[in-house]
């Protein structure tokens, strides 16, 4: 292990909380809805959540194999030393891949909402700087930062949905499953690739300190992200409609927007804006800590700040050129994402689980 | 963490870096805008060609403090003044950009209280008009949008009488006391475009007009004045009635009475005065509290929409036919006032029918609660629509009867 | 379960006294037992004095007594106590009994007789002058009390309506007097260390034996005893060698100048270092939370003192972002204000020629020279300070059109709200802060300002005072002390010490003290 830091279960669950959260809840209802229409709370609610609970599943029965090291330092144990050296870095290329879509998807929002005519580069520049030096302090400091952060970020949003509940109207659920199931299943196509980012304790497992409490984080996490992200989808389709909602590129922003109490309580769009863009840093620190800890152990280097730096550069890089363009990006998160994310968070940590337990693989000497 | 220094080095600089290179990206400075509050939209042509032609109200602060400065002494207020700055442009957003040919300030949309629709709009630019409206960063779900039949242009240059600027009066109009009378249906954009999205809804839209104010017509013709020709600079804003579209296309209008009766269908009415006659005498009941449900039934094999609307009132002025209320009474009056409501309601459901689309949103209700019967109707849904039997039942109650017995 | 451990926790509270088994047990008649158990009980204590002598002049009798520095009045002590005692020539026929020293030796207003160790203990920590005589197993407690003639000032820079008015001075022993008279204890530990080779500056640290993490102490002597300079005059100067992170913004010691405040940190498990020549003493360790408390938050009712909390709070963010949201909200989000606003702003601004970011620094910046003029000024020109401040500043600027008068409204809101921060050294690093965040919300609007926010939050987040995080116990997040954070509780809910820095003793009452009426039956009440 290169981060010497120890953190407890809460930390773990709000973190992985927060990774799955901080920018799906702000983008995947609009997806979700238009797939599954008035719907898609259900999608969400079920479909996601088993998904979920199938990666933490998975993940979790892994990494407690091998209780003391990170996923990318046992993975040459088990499929041998060459592919896993390969492997392994594929795996840092793809999380720096998914941090640079997080990074693109972050500043392509502050730079379509509000600061039109600034360069793209410059704010993915300062989102990856801020993520950078998070990264750089430590996991135990990420954690820290979690825990403030989910306290403001739970307020935030239930300060709005509290507030544009008069707006609600009751006939945009209906009518239910009005074409059967099958939207239902689609809908969650999208929104189940992020709740599969909990695959991360791969990453984070050994920093817990009490392990034996390692499921009440993983599923934990899923059970949250499932509540949050439902109780917003449902806001949204209860005040704006799936018609409306599914044009609107960012609803939730439109939501926050859209408050208003007695002409006096209105314009608090920042509530959105100010969990938005801590939420996107934070993810991206814990992203990168993940990606910098996978590239140092790849390349078996002591110190994984040199490398993170490393990460830091490509990520932002790849934030350029694959996420270049809007469309571009809408293109990725329509039609590749969900088989990229599938495969990353369930398939490829399954196989090697399988392979693990065919070839008794376990963490020597580790309780 | 021996390279502290440096980090903090590195963030001054970054800071720094900052500010030199991006200082004058997105910033503007509060007295390089001004800020629109008013939108109007109009199509113009011009050599042919389609133009968008886009006024906006503004507030002209710089006059204000140079008028603040001269008039300290007590004269003219320090708040600048209001006018209509009109550009074109071949899109909205060019025309919006184009403001910058004639203008040292930028213009910001992000205050846009009202949008004002001219009926020069038709359905081809209608669609255009709505996607600005909604791409725009700064223009809000939340502002308002009244139709005008005329130029909108003209609209906005109406005589604010309360507020400073005439688009402030349309808003508070609309939202503080619209509910008061109950005889505008409040839309803004979302409602709009939610109105306009949803399969089996149509578009209404509140009506502005420019109207005269009483007094100074009286004046005017005591004065001997030409009276029908004062500019819109004299006029005041009214709102009432409404404006009826059929997907992108403005059909015709509803005035207040049917208005109200629409409103009371669509489950919008939140109180007003429903005057009612009785033994020959005419009565206030001020209804508050009114709510409407909407079942769609088959009858046979007629499709037949029942609505029911509740309210509860109170008898806010009468004359001198009754001089004591007995329960008795107010069950006759509990009966015009059903009539009445009825009567409203029926009005509207007509000249609905008559211009054959579905303001109330039937066609959206049976979706959502016979999605079945639905899936048979709605392809034919706009042709069978003005065939479709309404059937009103008025339950109204009434309270109290005010400081009188 | 929970309250079982509880049980056990607080019959921990006497440990150390009965772990030497004393609590009833009488004196020993050896003189060289007493001292050694005494001097054990009370160690380390460097103000604990002890005078050895030699009583009579035939048959000389050894004894010893013990006074603590600084609460003896040495003229008594010597006059009426020593005096008499070496003047004793020769002891009555039945040798030397305490009664006879007692009736006829010394001319002391208050003298008792103690037999057993726990009226020792308890009347020597409380000030008492104890005498032990050779072969005797009872020992005579002399009131040789400092009557506090001198004034003991008020502390000037952390004034209380309700509370105690009495502070530190210059003089070291003073200081630990004062704060021995608020814990009158064996369990305080006073230890005495020196620094500087040539001012031999005198250092006490100061804790609760017991309560304290005792590797606390030990890092807080090795950092202390590491130091190889001439001198330091003041505490700021030991506070720079002793920070973990150096090259911080942020002040991770706190110091105060109130006894009280000491005493109950002590009490929550925390380290003091009194010095010499300064009423400063510093607070060790410390998070960001504790410099947000203010010790009349205890004083006052709970209800408002939470009220003041919140208050606090707010007033907190506000002087580190308003005006970098001022900044921000009229030069980039000029949406988020209410429409009426804007327009009277952007009126008001009509006639300011320089930017939002100038107009900013120029106020901000003529105020933090006003308050430093302030500061160094003879008190004689404060007056006349104020006045050109408040005129040239408030009114000449805005009729002059440098700044608009929502500028002023926020930099003395800013101002305002910068002293309602209880400790200086953090009002401090925000005043420093808030011009990094005017500079990033002038760049990149909000965003900047949450960016920076995020790397803020992110750097507390890693810096620690003497091990304990800074944040805690917000992050890492520890529900039971958050009983006093943004709110404080009863006194009576108050069952734990920080959990991080009071763990050896977690419990400081007993629980369930809630206070109530009496039963019907008790107050007499006819049934």
């Amino acid at each position: 292990m290169l981060d010497k830091g120890r953190i407890n279960s809460i930390q773990l669950l709000l973190l992985l909380v927060m990774a799955e959260l901080a920018t799906s809840l702000f983008t995947v209802p609009s997806r979700a809805i238009m797939a599954a229409g008035p719907d898609s709370w259900i999608s969400l609610l079920v479909v996601t959540g088993l998904y979920g609970l199938l990666v933490a599943w998975v993940t979790l029965t892994l990494s407690q194999r091998f209780p003391t090291r990170v996923f990318t330092e046992y993975l040459p144990d088990i499929v041998g030393r060459v592919p896993g050296k390969i492997l392994t870095a594929i795996f840092a290329i793809l999380l720096m891949h998914i941090s640079g879509g997080i990074l693109s998807q972050g500043s392509a929002f502050v730079h379509i909402a509000f600061l039109r005519e600034t360069p793209s580069l410059l704010l993915d520049m300062v989102f990856m700087g801020a993520a950078f030096y998070g990264a750089y302090l430590g996991i135990e400091v990420i954690a820290r930062h979690t825990v403030l952060l989910f306290a403001f970020f739970t307020v935030s949003v239930l300060v709005v949905v509290l507030l544009v509940l008069p707006d609600v109207n009751i006939d945009n659920f209906l009518p239910v499953l009005e074409n059967g199931y099958m939207p239902v299943i689609l809908g969650a196509k999208d929104a189940s690739a992020w709740r599969g980012e909990v695959f991360l304790i791969l990453m984070f497992y050994p920093y817990l300190n009490l392990k034996q409490e390692a499921s009440k984080a993983a599923y934990g996490t899923i059970i949250i992200a499932v509540v949050f992200s439902t109780l917003i989808t449902m806001t949204v389709i209860g005040v704006f409609g799936s018609e409306v909602a599914s044009t609107q590129l960012y609803t939730v922003f439109k939501l926050a927007r859209y408050i208003s109490i007695a002409q006096f309580i209105e314009r608090i769009d920042i509530l959105i804006v100010i969990i938005w863009i801590a939420g996107v840093i934070l993810k991206l620190a814990i992203f990168q800590h993940a990606a910098g800890i996978a590239a140092a152990t790849t390349l078996g280097v002591k110190n994984y700040r040199w490398p993170l730096l490393g990460s830091a550069i490509i990520s932002t890089a790849m934030a350029l050129i694959f996420f270049g363009n809007q469309a571009q990006f809408d293109y990725f998160f329509d039609k590749i994402w969900p088989l990229y994310a599938y495969s990353i968070e369930l398939f490829f940590p399954a196989l090697i689980l399988i392979l693990a337990l065919l070839l008794n693989k376990k963490g020597v000497n580790e309780s | 963490m021996r390279n502290r220094p440096l980090i903090l080095i590195l963030l001054l600089l970054f800071v720094f870096m900052n500010m030199t290179l991006s200082g004058c990206w997105n910033r503007r400075e509060v007295q390089q805008i001004i800020i629109g509050t008013g939108l109007g939209i109009d199509i113009v042509h011009l050599d042919g060609k389609v133009q968008y032609r886009l006024s906006v109200l503004v507030l002209q602060t710089a006059q204000a403090t140079t008028t603040g400065d001269t008039t300290q002494m007590g004269g003219q207020a320090s708040v600048g003044t209001a006018r209509v700055i009109s550009s074109q442009g071949d899109t909205l957003y060019d025309a919006v950009r184009n403001w910058n040919l004639r203008s040292s300030r930028q213009l910001f949309l992000g205050h846009t209280l009202i949008i004002v629709l001219g009926d020069s709009i038709t359905p081809e630019e209608f669609g255009q008009v709505l996607d600005f409206i909604n791409r725009h960063k700064d223009i809000r779900f939340r502002t308002l949008v009244v139709a005008y039949n005329g130029k909108a242009e003209e609209a906005l240059q109406a005589h604010p009488e309360f507020e400073s600027l005439a688009s402030m009066e349309i808003q508070q109009l609309i939202l503080q006391n619209g509910p008061r009378v109950s005889k505008i249906g409040a839309v803004n954009v979302f409602q709009m475009t939610y109105d306009l999205l949803t399969p089996g809804r149509q578009l209404v839209l509140p009506r502005l007009q420019l109207v005269t104010p009483p007094e100074s017509l009286s004046q005017s013709l005591s004065s001997e004045d030409k009276s029908d020709d004062i500019g819109p600079q004299n006029k005041v804003v009214q709102v009432d009635g409404s404006s009826l579209f059929k997907g992108y296309q403005q059909v015709g209008w509803m005035n207040d009475y049917e208005t109200q009766g629409m409103l009371f269908i669509k489950n919008q009415f939140r109180g007003g005065i429903i005057p009612v006659s009785l033994l020959g005498q005419n009565y206030s009941i001020l209804l508050s509290k009114a709510s409407s449900e909407i079942k769609p039934e088959y009858n046979g094999d007629r499709l037949v929409i029942n609505v029911k609307v509740k309210a509860t009132g109170a008898i806010q002025e009468g004359g001198s036919e009754i001089n004591e209320i007995t329960p008795q009474n107010i069950r006759q009056f509990e009966q015009a006032l059903n009539q009445e409501v009825t009567h409203r309601c029926n009005a509207a459901i007509s000249k609905s029918h008559k211009l054959d689309t579905d303001v109330f949103g039937f066609g959206d209700k049976i979706h959502r609660v016979e999605p079945e019967m639905w899936k048979n109707i709605s392809e034919q849904w706009d042709e069978i629509y003005s065939g479709v039997e309404v059937r009103i039942s008025s339950d109204c109650h009434i309270e109290h009867y005010g400081l009188v017995k | 379960m929970r309250k079982l451990s509880r049980k056990t926790q607080t019959s921990e509270m006497d440990v150390d006294l009965n772990s030497y088994q004393l609590e009833n047990k009488p004196i020993s008649a050896s003189l060289k037992e007493n001292i050694a158990i005494v001097q054990n009980i009370f160690n380390p204590c460097d103000d604990l004095h002890l005078r050895e002598f030699v009583i009579g002049q035939e048959h000389p009798v050894s004894a010893a007594i013990f006074f603590i520095d600084p609460a003896t009045n040495y003229d008594i002590l010597q006059r009426d106590v020593m005096e008499p005692l070496l003047s004793i020539m020769d002891f009555p026929p039945e040798g030397i009994t305490i009664n006879w020293l007692m009736k006829e030796k010394l001319p002391m207003g208050k003298v008792l007789a103690g037999q057993q160790w726990s009226d020792v203990i308890k009347n020597i920590s409380s000030g008492l002058a104890g005498l032990f005589i050779d072969g005797l197993n009872t020992m005579v407690l002399i009131s040789v009390f400092e009557n506090n003639s001198r004034s003991i000032p008020e502390p000037s820079s952390e004034t209380v309506t309700r509370g105690p008015q009495d502070g530190f001075t210059e003089d070291i022993r003073r200081n630990t007097a004062l704060l021995r008279k608020r814990l009158h204890t064996p369990r305080l530990a006073i230890k005495q260390l020196e620094v500087g080779e040539i001012t031999r500056t005198r250092v006490n640290l100061v804790y609760l034996k017991g309560i304290i993490n005792e590797n606390l102490v030990t890092e807080i002597e090795e950092r202390i005893n590491r130091i190889k300079i001439d001198g330091i005059v003041s505490d700021g100067q030991l506070e720079e060698f002793l920070r973990d992170s150096p090259w911080s913004l942020i002040s991770t010691v706190n110091s105060t100048e109130r006894p009280d405040v000491l005493a109950a940190a002590l009490l929550e498990g925390r380290a003091g270092l009194i010095f010499d020549n300064t009423p400063f003493c510093l607070i060790i360790p410390v998070t960001m939370v504790n410099l947000l408390q203010s010790p009349e938050d205890y004083y006052d009712n709970y209800w408002f003192s939470s009220f003041i909390r919140l208050l606090r709070w707010s007033a907190f963010f506000t002087s580190l972002l308003a005006p970098a949201l001022y900044i921000a909200v009229t030069t980039f989000h000029q949406e988020l204000l209410p429409t009426q606003l804007l327009l009277s702003i952007i009126i008001s601004r009509e006639k300011v020629p320089f930017p939002g970011l100038v107009e900013a620094l120029v106020m901000e910046m003529s105020f933090e020279i006003l308050r430093e003029a302030g500061v160094r000024l003879p008190r004689a020109f404060g007056q006349t300070i104020s006045i050109v401040g408040a005129i040239v500043i408030g009114q000449a600027a805005v009729s002059a059109g440098l700044v608009s008068p929502a500028m002023v409204v926020v930099v003395s809101l800013t101002a305002i709200s910068s002293f309602s921060t209880p400790s200086l050294s953090l009002a401090n690093s925000v005043r420093i802060l808030r011009f990094i965040f005017m500079l990033l919300a002038a760049s990149l609007g909000l965003f900047g300002i949450m960016v920076l926010l995020s790397v803020l939050v992110f750097y507390l987040c890693s810096v620690r005072s003497f091990g304990i995080p800074y944040l805690s116990p917000l992050a890492p997040v520890s529900f039971s002390d958050l009983k006093d954070v943004f709110i404080r509780v009863p006194v009576w809910m108050m069952d734990k010490r920080p959990r991080l820095m009071g763990r050896n003793d977690l419990l400081r009452q007993a629980s369930g003290q809630k206070p109530g009426p009496p039963p019907p039956e008790e107050r007499g009440e006819e049934k």
